[in-house]
């Protein structure tokens, strides 16, 4: 469904993504690890073009979003993203943030964004607070609003960056177990994180990115096992992260 | 705030020395003892007294000074004698004779009993004529054709009052403005935003043959008034006065005053060799066969009384003074019933409404340019369109807005016709709406780069356009940011409306000048003004207080995760 | 209508133009220097915890800054003569008015920028063991300086521009220059345009010279 070709990207002199190259199909959940730099950021958000990027291609289905020629908006209403920060719209209650988009891209009436809107609030828990405005929520339950925005839009694939490492400890579960819900549906997920716990249980491929290339690209339970087949720097990783 | 009030309430009502009364060295002793003398001089008052450039004054008022500088020299028996001039206007000379700034003023000062109260005059070697300069084939030929036209003279003047007081006599309504300075009030004539000019005949003489094409004037109308113009000196000091006057007789007696006459009024003059071409008037040889302080009522056939008053300390009433006649009104808000003669008190408040209509247009125009302008520089990339905007934003902020205005009122009339019919007011909006706008802009720009990056990549990411991101994400955060730095600029342009009263729209500022010259109380109304500036202040800050608190997103008082609720509550 | 460009000339410069460019830059050093330095104490005056001193810094910044600069040039020039008995100069009174109300705004932006310090840094300096007046002058002031820096640059331009009110008391200065020589040659319009001309010019190039500045000082783009 997703295919990354080649992609390539520089900052100035300095290149941040070199030559990745994957293929996501419907119904995976991938998850995206790797020491900070490693271009993991980057290039999960290359995938819906907020990112540019000099070469390489990228496919969502039939839609090329290398091609200049492409409605971005249009490709972006179809792919979900979560952020580190959150990003919910602080000047809007968690109802107008979920029907926001809702109405204006998609052109939806308010009374079905509404709906839509509470179906998914209540799918993560937060139909209490429908009114309350994003400062007055914690942030996992903002994060959790931030989830049932994208879904909103009926996306194809979500792609979440970093999702639970803005947050303090206690709040990281709750975020996880929609996440893992979510998955559990079938939802098509890119994930960008350092929950490896999460990443046994839930994800069905790992990617590790160091220094802007993908250096592992298998299954799960490939990655974990046979840890040993694995290169050095993998190893290496893998080993500080499982030791906490 | 209201502190603030009360401190400047509290400061102006303490008493000051009254008005040159104190006990000071004669000014005979001071010339002897600084060995200097300090002579007042104008800038550019016709060929009475004018700057050749660089410091230098030349004149027939200022040659007569000289004159009399040199025979107090000879008379102190000094060595040397410094002659230091220091430039007036209308509005100050009164007040820098009294406090003794200068010694004598050698401008185009006309003898009244009025100014009597606070200065001497010596005896008068020029009586002027008050007449009108018209374009030429205006049609206007006497005062009875100014029915409906606009008349402008010079603030702090003679004339206006002169004027004010005939109209009554004749009941013909016109338009008043005012020239900070006769060649700004010369300027309004030539330009078409007045009829005619009423001032000082030698004056109109000399702006006309100064101007680009002089053939396009001419002086018309009956004298409204002879004026004697005198030179100024302290009130207390009778024999500074009698040396001054004994001075001016032995130029009368050694044939003097004829010669200088052809010298400055009927040859080519500095700087650029102009002639005044004006006539010596029977008035004027009458004054010099028999010399004498006369002031002017005496040479008139109508009274016009000052609302001059001369109590100690503070007087307040004198907001209660009509403009015409000088007397307390019943009405101190001025009913229409006296002829039209209004109230010092109803004068402030169409002072303040003006000021507050010109600020309150500007507000708007700077608002409806400055923020979509700030907007669109955050997002476009289009090198040329990018660097226009930057250069209108550069252009309006770097340029005083004194400036400005001339160059809106003035200079964009010439090559842009159209322009000459918008009225004073609108013009001076439109000049300080587009001053505040580049300010404004600057100001748009950095509510809006100060929300995080990931609010702008979050609506993207959504799917919502550009144009959707800005409307519905980032300008109602970024609106809400800047509610402080646009209360600064609210504030501010209320406070910049007063370079209005340079092109002479009637706002607060232009009150407190001519009141101020007109009424002698500068104190009074210097007070009120200010007043009333502060209380706008106030009102405008509170009023958008009262906004913010009202727009305030909830939830962005209490201690937050969410990063960018929290850099939105920062000011 | 086109312009008469024999207007233009070196003459010009010299006979008045020179002098009342002068006399603005000396007005605006003499306010800048005045300003900063009483500035500074009115700031800290203003965030102090004594109230008596922090509500009068209070009264006096706010009201330089509630009323028009033409009017506290017209106050001062009519006031300070009667009240210490002596005549004073125009060019005098433009000095003092200028020094004690770009002090008001000077305070102001000194103040946003001791107050913008996280708190940590001064009581890391009391924690040290310094005094208050230590931590200010060597830990809080020198940091708020450095942040405060253009803005305070950017304020001198403002107040060199400011410094054309004069005329409203008569004193000599720039734009004065080419008014008198625009209404003695008789040419307004060549002398208005180029006094807009003139200011932008320099003006201008004194805002590029804070935006390097302020981008030597790393500090473009961020936020506070």
């Amino acid at each position: 469904m997703i295919k990354i070709a080649k992609v390539s990207k520089w900052y100035g002199s300095f290149q941040v993504l070199k030559d990745c190259t994957t293929e996501i199909a419907k119904g995976d959940v991938v998850v995206i690890c790797g020491p900070s730099g490693s271009g993991k950021s980057t290039l999960i958000k290359t995938i819906n073009a907020l990112e540019p990027f000099q070469s390489g291609e990228i496919w969502i289905g039939d839609t090329a979003v290398h091609d200049p020629r492409t409605d971005l908006p249009k490709l972006r209403s179809h792919v979900g993203m979560v952020f580190q920060n959150f990003e919910l719209f602080p000047h809007l209650s968690v109802t107008e943030n979920l029907t926001l988009a809702q109405v204006k891209v998609l052109g939806r009436s308010s009374e079905d964004a509404r709906e839509r809107g509470l179906k998914y609030l209540h799918r993560v828990g937060m139909t209490a607070h429908q009114n309350k405005y994003p400062g007055q929520l914690s942030g996992g339950q903002q994060q959790r609003v931030a989830i049932a925005r994208a879904l909103c839009m009926d996306p194809v694939v979500m792609l979440f960056d970093e999702p639970t490492s803005a947050l303090d400890p206690e709040m990281v579960g709750e975020v996880l177990e929609v996440m893992s819900t979510l998955a559990a549906e079938g939802m098509t997920m890119l994930c960008v994180t350092h929950e490896m716990g999460f990443a046994r249980r839930v994800s069905n491929r790992v990617i590790f990115m160091d220094q802007g290339a993908i250096i592992e690209d298998c299954k799960t339970d490939e990655f974990f096992r046979d840890a040993g087949e694995r290169s050095p720097r993998a190893r290496d990783f893998l080993a500080k992260i499982m030791s906490h | 705030m209201l502190r603030t009030i009360l401190v400047v309430t509290l400061f102006s009502l303490a008493p000051p020395e009254s008005y040159g009364q104190s006990s000071r060295p004669s000014t005979l002793e001071k010339i002897k003892e600084t060995e200097t003398i300090t002579l007042g001089v104008r800038d550019s008052s016709g060929a009475l007294s004018f700057t050749t450039g660089y410091g230098q004054y030349d004149g027939y008022q200022v040659e007569i000074c000289r004159r009399i500088a040199s025979d107090i020299k000879s008379r102190l028996g000094l060595s040397n004698l410094k002659v230091k001039y220091i430039a007036v206007s209308s509005q100050n000379r009164i007040s820098l004779v009294q406090n003794g700034t200068i010694d004598l003023e050698c401008g185009s000062t006309t003898n009244t009993l009025a100014r009597q109260r606070d200065v001497a005059f010596a005896n008068s070697v020029f009586i002027e004529e008050v007449r009108m300069a018209v374009r030429r084939g205006s049609g206007i030929s006497s005062i009875g054709d100014l029915g409906g036209k606009t008349i402008v003279s010079t603030t702090g003047s003679q004339p206006v009052q002169i004027l004010r007081a005939r109209a009554r006599g004749v009941d013909i309504e016109f338009k008043t403005i005012y020239g900070k300075d006769h060649a700004d009030s010369f300027l309004l004539l030539e330009t078409g935003r007045a009829d005619a000019f009423v001032m000082d005949a030698s004056i109109l003489a000399g702006n006309i043959a100064n101007s680009r094409n002089p053939g396009l004037f001419e002086i018309v109308g009956e004298p409204l008034s002879l004026e004697p113009i005198a030179i100024m000196l302290r009130r207390d000091d009778p024999e500074f006065k009698s040396v001054v006057n004994k001075s001016i007789e032995s130029l009368i007696a050694q044939g003097e005053l004829p010669r200088l006459w052809n010298k400055w009024f009927l040859r080519p003059i500095p700087p650029n060799g102009r002639i005044m071409g004006l006539q010596l008037s029977e008035a004027t040889k009458q004054a010099w066969e028999t010399p004498s302080d006369k002031p002017a009522e005496q040479y008139r056939n109508f009274s016009i009384e000052s609302a001059t008053t001369h109590q100690g300390g503070m007087d307040f009433g004198i907001f209660c003074r009509g403009i015409t006649t000088g007397r307390i009104m019943d009405d101190c808000l001025g009913s229409r019933a006296d002829h039209g003669d209004t109230t010092y008190l109803r004068w402030l408040l169409s002072a303040w409404r003006w000021t507050l209509v010109v600020a309150g247009i500007g507000f708007v125009v700077a608002l409806m340019i400055g923020l979509p302008v700030g907007a669109l520089r955050t997002v476009v990339t289009a090198k040329w369109l990018a660097g226009s905007l930057t250069l209108f934003t550069e252009l309006f902020r770097n340029v005083p807005i004194l400036v400005q205005v001339f160059i809106w009122y003035f200079v964009v009339p010439n090559f842009i016709s159209l322009f000459k019919s918008v009225p004073a007011y609108l013009v001076v909006s439109l000049g300080l709406g587009l001053f505040t706008a580049a300010r404004i802009s600057e100001q748009m720009r950095a509510g809006i780069l100060a929300i995080p990056r990931g609010q702008f990549q979050a609506a993207k990411a959504l799917g919502l356009s550009t144009a959707q991101c800005y409307r519905y994400v980032l300008m109602p955060v970024a609106l809400r940011i800047i509610i402080p730095p646009l209360t600064s600029e609210a504030m501010n342009i209320i406070k910049n409306s007063a370079v209005a009263f340079a092109v002479s729209v009637p706002e607060l500022t232009m009150f407190a000048m001519q009141a101020q010259e007109e009424t002698a109380r500068g104190l009074e109304v210097y007070a009120a003004v200010t007043m009333i500036y502060i209380l706008s202040a106030l009102s405008v800050n509170r009023l958008l207080n009262f906004v913010e608190i009202q727009t305030r997103i909830p939830g962005t008082n209490n201690h937050s995760n969410d990063a960018s609720a929290a850099k939105a509550a920062r000011p | 209508m086109s312009l008469d460009l024999s207007f233009y000339s070196w003459q010009l410069v010299t006979d008045y133009l020179a002098k009342g460019f002068i006399f603005s830059l000396k007005l605006t050093s003499c306010a800048t220097l005045f300003g900063i330095f009483f500035g500074v104490f009115l700031a800290l005056a203003r965030i102090s915890k004594f109230k008596s001193l922090s509500r009068s810094a209070a009264t006096y910044i706010n009201t330089m800054r509630a009323v028009p600069l033409v009017m506290l040039i017209l106050w001062f020039y009519l006031l300070v003569p009667l009240f210490i008995g002596r005549p004073i100069g125009a060019e005098l009174s433009a000095y003092l008015t200028f020094s004690l109300f770009e002090a008001a705004f000077f305070a102001e932006i000194i103040r946003s920028g001791i107050q913008a310090l996280p708190r940590g840094q001064t009581m890391a300096g009391l924690a040290l063991g310094m005094t208050y007046r230590q931590t200010v002058r060597y830990v809080i002031l020198p940091q708020a300086f450095r942040h405060t820096t253009p803005i305070l640059l950017t304020q001198v331009i403002v107040l060199f521009q400011d410094t054309s009110l004069v005329y409203a008391i008569g004193a000599y200065d720039w734009l004065k220059g080419f008014e008198i020589a625009g209404k003695n040659y008789g040419r307004p319009i060549e002398a208005y345009l180029l006094a807009a001309l003139s200011y932008f010019v320099v003006c201008f190039a004194l805002s590029r010279l804070v935006l390097i500045l302020k981008n030597r000082l790393g500090m473009n783009g961020a936020s506070a």
